[in-house]
């Protein structure tokens, strides 16, 4: 574990925003965070096997939904049903998810209480597919570490960088 | 008190579905689906969730009829100085430029390879541009 991330000041103030008392290895303890929290939603909702559907639980646990555009006539169809629920961040969807951009969870500002407070939009078209389990993962360990809005709405993300951000490289950590 | 098969039901009629139509696309039979909505069969965490999913509702609400929210409603308001920027040019009102915080808050996470890129004034302007040309 590269010694930068593990002393970067962005670490410690999550490990301090997600409530872990004292530890003298952040990212140790915040994937033990996480893991936690995982399997607290297994044991709420027994009975999943497979990553898969180890995956679609805890996406519901979290409150998101994947949807999947495998061609731009489904990333076109994605967009409309948003906009049409008055999700104004859609109107930006085409350029959001630019040839880099993977995929990315919004919260929804005008929904009902009974439905999910997020979406999760998995960008699989063309070479991009290959990605696709582990964008949605990625997008995971984000809710699953989220504590203050603001902190995560201002950045773009880089896992293969060195310049990476060291929230967005904790994010890739197994 | 209502319980989880009474939930069901009540976001099925909301969503305007049959129980015909929720069955085939949770991919279980009508009659157990009754059953689940008259209280008469308990139903699995899977099927549980293959409802959820389709219904696009909350597993918490269904289960327990609340949801667990992250709410930054009571975070101070703070304008970033290009949305400001952006916010003096297109001379938007101090509600439009809100909305617009808003909305790009909305963005809660992005898998990417692109650099570390912070919002700029025409980022900003761009954003405004988009949202008017389909909301007006």
């Amino acid at each position: 574990m590269p010694q930068r991330l593990k002393d970067s000041p962005q670490i410690w103030k999550l490990v301090r925003d997600l409530g872990i008392k004292t530890t003298p290895d952040p990212i140790a303890a915040i994937l033990h965070h996480c893991e936690q929290r995982i399997k607290k939603f297994l044991a709420d909702l027994p009975g999943s096997q497979t990553p898969s559907q180890l995956l679609d639980l805890v996406a519901a646990k979290l409150g998101t939904v994947f949807e999947v555009a495998r061609s731009d006539s489904e990333l076109h169809d994605i967009r409309q049903k948003y906009l049409s629920r008055g999700e104004k961040i859609f109107s930006r969807l085409n350029e959001d998810l630019a040839d880099e951009v993977y995929g990315i969870t919004f919260k929804l500002l005008n929904r009902e209480p009974w439905e999910l407070e997020y979406v999760s939009v998995i960008d699989c078209r063309g070479s991009k597919a290959a990605r696709a389990y582990y964008t949605k993962w990625h997008e995971i360990a984000h809710l699953l570490t989220q504590t203050d809005q603001m902190r995560l709405s201002f950045r773009r993300t880089h896992c293969e960088s060195d310049k990476r951000d060291p929230e967005e490289a904790l994010m890739c950590k197994r | 008190m209502p319980t989880t098969g009474d939930r069901i039901r009540e976001i099925r009629e909301k969503r305007k579905m049959t129980q015909d139509q929720l069955a085939q696309a949770a991919d279980l039979s009508k009659g157990f689906l009754s059953d689940v909505e008259n209280n008469k069969a308990n139903i699995s965490s899977q099927l549980l969730l293959r409802i959820a999913n389709v219904l696009g509702a909350s597993v918490d609400y269904l289960l327990q009829g609340k949801t667990k929210e992250t709410s930054s409603l009571k975070d101070p308001v703070i304008i970033p100085q290009e949305l400001s920027l952006a916010a003096e040019q297109l001379k938007l009102s101090y509600g439009e430029a809100l909305e617009l915080l808003e909305a790009h808050k909305s963005v809660v996470a992005r898998r990417s390879n692109k650099d570390l890129k912070s919002f700029s004034v025409e980022d900003w302007k761009e954003l405004h541009k988009a949202i008017k040309k389909v909301f007006g």
